[in-house]
């Protein structure tokens, strides 16, 4: 009896919440979906905010992959100009795209999407405000520039600064795999059965892709086109699960499974293989004959960017020659910054593996419409569930 | 009705906390979850697509079954564990021992689930501790994969999920005193039958929140299967978490999510109904 009646008063309690929840919530909405609603009110959102940087400097708010801020950087940025760098990772450019877009780009200054996403994502989503190209010191940036603003544009507005670039292709490890590496195909080899490791993404679609004679670019711009290159691709790469040891997530997942030897050949970006390469010559970065596959990282400025200023100054900081040789001499990756270099080491393993006719053969990322998402979203979901 | 309302005025103090907790983290949420699920991603109108995509999949559909045979198996698993332990924690252990015993069942929980299912990749890897210690012993001579099979997502989340059976039962069979297994031998029963008779029929309530809490805690799982799992780990949540992440299509992802929640909702719901038992009552 008793319990019963604690029960009930549970339940009004409930619905009592419940109600009171549901008028607060008409209230709500009005002045939310205006938001939703129009995206030049994004950009108009920062400007009471620009009193903040007068203060001390303020925070700068970084969302990038690991290795494009290293910490000797971000301590010297924050000597220099007193702002202080709040910074979070992300793993993929749909992640990226995803953590934007909940909160209409508010909450970050400053991120790096992968040039491909830039102006699709502004298409769907309007994370990103466009460039004021006044503020940023163009001299100290090399040639691409001007292609990945023009690659960045929507609308007539460019979004986006070439940042760095690298390709992703195959790491083996050349004593228990000597011959691995001359074609994609190795990574689907029964000799190697177990000891293969690539990611069940984009850049793994479009290597298979490669691999069997397609052409994902040229097949991009219709639905049923890229949908047909797709499932060939996702045919390849189901006969092939039975040989993957594991489809792997980060690069440091990756990189622990070559050390130990679990597996001998894996997908890997360049600058990994070359750090890896570095410690243990046993690791090499191989380009096999398909080419291959390049990415070109920027810099871009969310629509709801509180310290704006912050942001190009720390576009500016980072591509003077001097800091991005830093990045280049920690990481292996190459900056857009005209003249940067890394040291001599790694210099000469970016030459060993991208001579002059494999750099000219590189498949860069292209941008993709929604529907191409999907489809290869599709691709990754049934790969996972085949048996 | 206001007279009951007045005598639980206290009562109503110490709800407070808990309705705005559970008004601002899952009412409001679910609400906006249930709205999101009935709208199209692309032309932003009421639809049924979402759910009628989920049904016209085979591929959504056997994930899903896929899963919730699992989060039942590992619930039953978990119970078969951790009835005996509880039995042997509250019923056979003197004092000393059984604080012993039960910092040992708590103390992984001190640490992140993230973190444990680590800790069983370092132990179950091909280069691993268990390999290691098999060779050691002679029993084989070459390293030995553990990791990314179905049953190590199994011993993942019964470690995992563990707990959560073990704290309710051991209450249950707390308040079973003693003396009534003691009069059920005196009459006659045996192991067997006083377990039948006596013990499981007492401490059914704990095992039906403990089943229940395990029960969810597996099919709303992400981490554990994903990490252990490998190349064929495909759990429901992380299609919900394509759907979210990957594809930018909330809506997709809600309805998915809605359809988890009711799923589970009416397993409890049935399992309480068979067993006979209410809520109130198992609480």
């Amino acid at each position: 009896m008793k319990k019963s009646n604690v029960l009930i008063v549970v339940v009004l309690g409930l619905i009592f919440s419940l109600f009171a929840v549901s008028c607060g919530k008409k209230e709500e909405a009005a002045p939310a979906a205006d938001a939703g609603a129009s995206e030049e009110a994004a950009p108009e959102e920062a400007a009471p905010e620009e009193a903040a940087p007068e203060e001390a400097g303020g925070v700068l708010r970084m969302l990038t992959w690991e290795g494009y801020a290293p910490e000797e950087l971000v301590e010297k940025f924050t000597a220099d100009t007193g702002i202080k760098v709040e910074i979070s990772y992300i793993g993929d450019n749909n992640e990226l795209i995803a953590k934007m877009s909940a909160t209409h780009g508010v909450g970050y200054d400053l991120v790096s999407p992968t040039l491909s996403y830039v102006a699709t994502a502004q298409e769907s989503q309007g994370i990103y405000q466009p460039l004021d190209l006044s503020k940023v010191n163009t001299d100290q940036i090399n040639e691409s520039l001007d292609a990945v603003l023009e690659g960045s544009t929507f609308e007539g507005e460019p979004y986006a600064i070439p940042f760095v670039w690298g390709t992703t292709a195959m790491i083996v490890n050349t004593e228990l795999a000597p011959d691995a590496g001359s074609t994609y195909m190795d990574l689907c080899d029964p000799q190697y059965e177990n000891r293969i490791s690539y990611r069940s993404k984009y850049d793994t679609l479009y290597m298979f892709a490669y691999a069997q004679g397609l052409d994902p670019e040229a097949a991009v711009g219709n639905e049923d086109d890229y949908r047909a290159v797709m499932d060939q691709v996702l045919e390849k790469l189901i006969e092939c699960k039975p040989y993957v040891r594991v489809y792997w997530d980060s690069r440091q997942q990756v990189e622990d499974l070559l050390k130990k030897e679990e597996i001998w050949i894996a997908s890997s970006w360049d600058a990994s293989a070359w750090s890896m390469s570095l410690e243990d010559p046993k690791f090499k970065y191989v380009v096999p004959e398909e080419g291959a596959v390049g990415w070109y990282d920027t810099l871009a400025i969310s629509a709801g960017a509180e310290n704006v200023d912050a942001a190009y100054e720390w576009i500016n900081f980072i591509l003077a020659k001097e800091n991005a040789s830093v990045i280049s001499a920690q990481t292996g990756y190459q900056t857009s910054s005209a003249g940067a270099a890394g040291s001599d080491e790694m210099l000469a393993l970016v030459e060993e593996s991208l001579p002059p006719e494999k750099m000219s053969n590189i498949n860069w990322y292209f941008p993709k419409p929604d529907y191409a998402t999907d489809i290869e979203a599709d691709v990754e979901e049934q790969l996972k569930a085949a048996q | 009705m206001l007279e009951k309302i007045k005598k639980y005025r206290r009562l109503w103090g110490v709800l407070i906390p808990y309705l705005i907790w559970i008004g601002v983290l899952f009412v409001i949420p679910h609400i906006k979850l249930f709205g999101l699920s009935f709208i199209d991603y692309r032309s932003d109108e009421i639809t049924l697509g979402n759910y009628s995509k989920f049904f016209s999949s085979p591929l959504y559909r056997r994930v899903f079954l896929r899963t919730g045979i699992f989060a039942i198996a590992t619930t039953m698993l978990t119970l078969a564990i951790s009835f005996p332990t509880a039995f042997i924690i509250t019923k056979i252990l003197g004092k000393t021992m059984k604080s012993v015993v039960l910092l040992a069942v708590i103390l992984p929980y001190w640490i992140s689930e993230l973190i444990r299912a680590f800790a069983w990749m370092v132990l179950l890897r091909e280069t691993g501790v268990v390999s290691y210690m098999l060779q050691v012993a002679g029993i084989t001579s070459e390293n030995v994969e553990f990791l990314y099979h179905n049953g190590t997502i199994m011993v993942g989340l019964i470690y995992t999920s563990m707990l959560f059976m073990i704290i309710p039962i051991m209450n249950s069979l707390d308040s079973l005193d003693d003396s009534l297994i003691e009069a059920a031998y005196d009459l006659g029963g045996n192991f067997w039958s006083t377990m039948k008779e006596v013990i499981i029929p007492h401490s059914g309530p704990g095992i039906m929140v403990g089943s229940t809490m395990v029960f969810m805690l597996n099919l709303g799982n992400y981490v554990t299967v994903t990490l252990l799992g490998g190349k064929n780990s495909l759990w429901f949540t992380e299609n919900i978490y394509n759907q979210f992440i990957v594809r930018f299509n909330q809506n997709q992802g809600a309805a998915f999510g809605v359809i988890l929640l009711t799923f589970s909702v009416l397993l409890v719901w049935l399992s309480l109904k068979v067993t006979k038992q209410d809520m109130a009552g198992a609480m």
